[in-house]
């Protein structure tokens, strides 16, 4: 009997902590990439509404090299335990946004900006322990 | 493809010792509870094989928390005879002294004909020999005989037989088992001189084994 409880109270243990490891990354990451798509957003939106000069057309470049690379590297570990599925509509639309940058489509990419935030937003809703998940 | 094959191999270990883990019993002879679970993780650990998008942890992560779920039950199954009536459910009378309980085959969904079936998978050809017949939890049928039908044993013609007790393998395949050679208090020079008594030495065995009573049955490999 002993090892059975040994080896339920470290399954119980591992699984925990595990999650809460994950769950925290997650966050982690979601929050830092958002803030950026934020910034994004609103730089795109004040190009839109004042057709600005090139310095705001760099900032935005940068700004999205910036989240492409930062979501790169977060995406290797995220893909261990989330669905890639999931992933794989924040890969399309950070292309779409660099695409519609690249073609000077800024309200098109500012769209595109906003449905990623939303998706960050929906997937940390997902992982996340709450009885609208459980059913 | 190789990712496939991969995932494959890693779930493949995986189920295999939770399956190690769950014990010993064939499966005909698991509970309703180890047949629900054994079922679960065969198919949780069957769709990370097929999709690639799907993460590993996706299937590990809910086999082990029906093990967990097994290991908790198990634990009540064994501490608990309430819980385990719960549980497994309880044995039912379907023949008690000879006459078939048709409530009780009602209750549990047997026909006659099945019965009768089951009985044959005993060895027993006719209804009217049978005192008792249970049904067990794991869905068996165990059959007490009525005295004049039971099969004649030693003890019922006073005869007197050898204690033969436990055979004991020595070799398998070649292989000697010290363990068991340190079981029966012996060791490998004793065992090469058994077998060079039929000219050959234990690796060259298929089998030599060797019962309380001391008697020794052996096989040479067949060398083609």
């Amino acid at each position: 009997m002993k090892k059975e409880v040994i080896a339920v109270c470290s399954i119980l243990v591992i699984i925990f902590t595990t999650n809460y490891i994950c769950q925290v990354y997650l966050n982690n990451v979601a929050d830092d990439i958002s803030e950026n798509l934020k910034e994004l957003h609103s730089i795109c939106m004040e190009y839109l509404e004042k057709q600005d000069n090139e310095e705001k057309e760099k900032i935005i470049e940068e700004k999205i090299k910036e989240i492409s690379n930062k979501w790169e590297k977060s995406e290797q570990i995220l893909s261990l335990y989330i669905e890639h599925s999931e992933l794989e509509k924040i890969d399309v639309n950070i292309v779409r946004i660099k695409s519609f940058q690249e073609i000077d489509e800024y309200d098109e990419a500012t769209q595109a900006v906003s449905e990623c935030i939303f998706m960050f937003k929906h997937i940390r809703q997902k992982q996340r322990m709450s009885l609208s998940n459980l059913f | 493809m190789l990712n496939t094959f991969v995932r494959s191999i890693i779930l493949y270990i995986l189920v295999l010792f939770i399956m190690r883990l769950m014990g010993k019993r064939e499966i005909g002879q698991f509970q309703p509870f180890e047949l629900a679970i054994a079922i679960m993780i065969s198919d949780l650990a069957s769709n990370p094989i097929s999709d690639n998008g799907i993460p590993l942890s996706d299937g590990i992560i809910p086999i082990m928390g029906l093990l967990l779920l097994h290991l908790i039950i198990t634990f009540f199954n064994m501490t608990n005879t309430k819980i385990r009536g719960f549980i497994c459910g309880k044995p039912s009378i379907l023949i008690n002294k000879g006459v078939i309980n048709e409530k009780q085959l009602k209750k549990e969904k047997f026909s006659i004909n099945e019965l009768e079936a089951k009985l044959r998978n005993e060895n027993v050809m006719s209804i009217s020999d049978v005192e008792y017949a249970i049904l067990e939890t794991n869905g068996n049928i165990s059959v007490i005989l009525k005295k004049d039908k039971e099969p004649v044993t030693i003890g019922d013609l006073n005869l007197k037989s050898d204690y033969k007790g436990l055979t004991y393998n020595l070799v398998v395949d070649g292989e000697v088992s010290y363990e068991n050679l340190k079981l029966i208090n012996k060791d490998y020079e004793w065992l090469v001189k058994q077998t060079q008594k039929y000219h050959m030495m234990p690796e060259e065995a298929l089998i030599v084994n060797i019962n309380e009573a001391g008697e020794i049955f052996y096989q040479i490999k067949d060398k083609t």
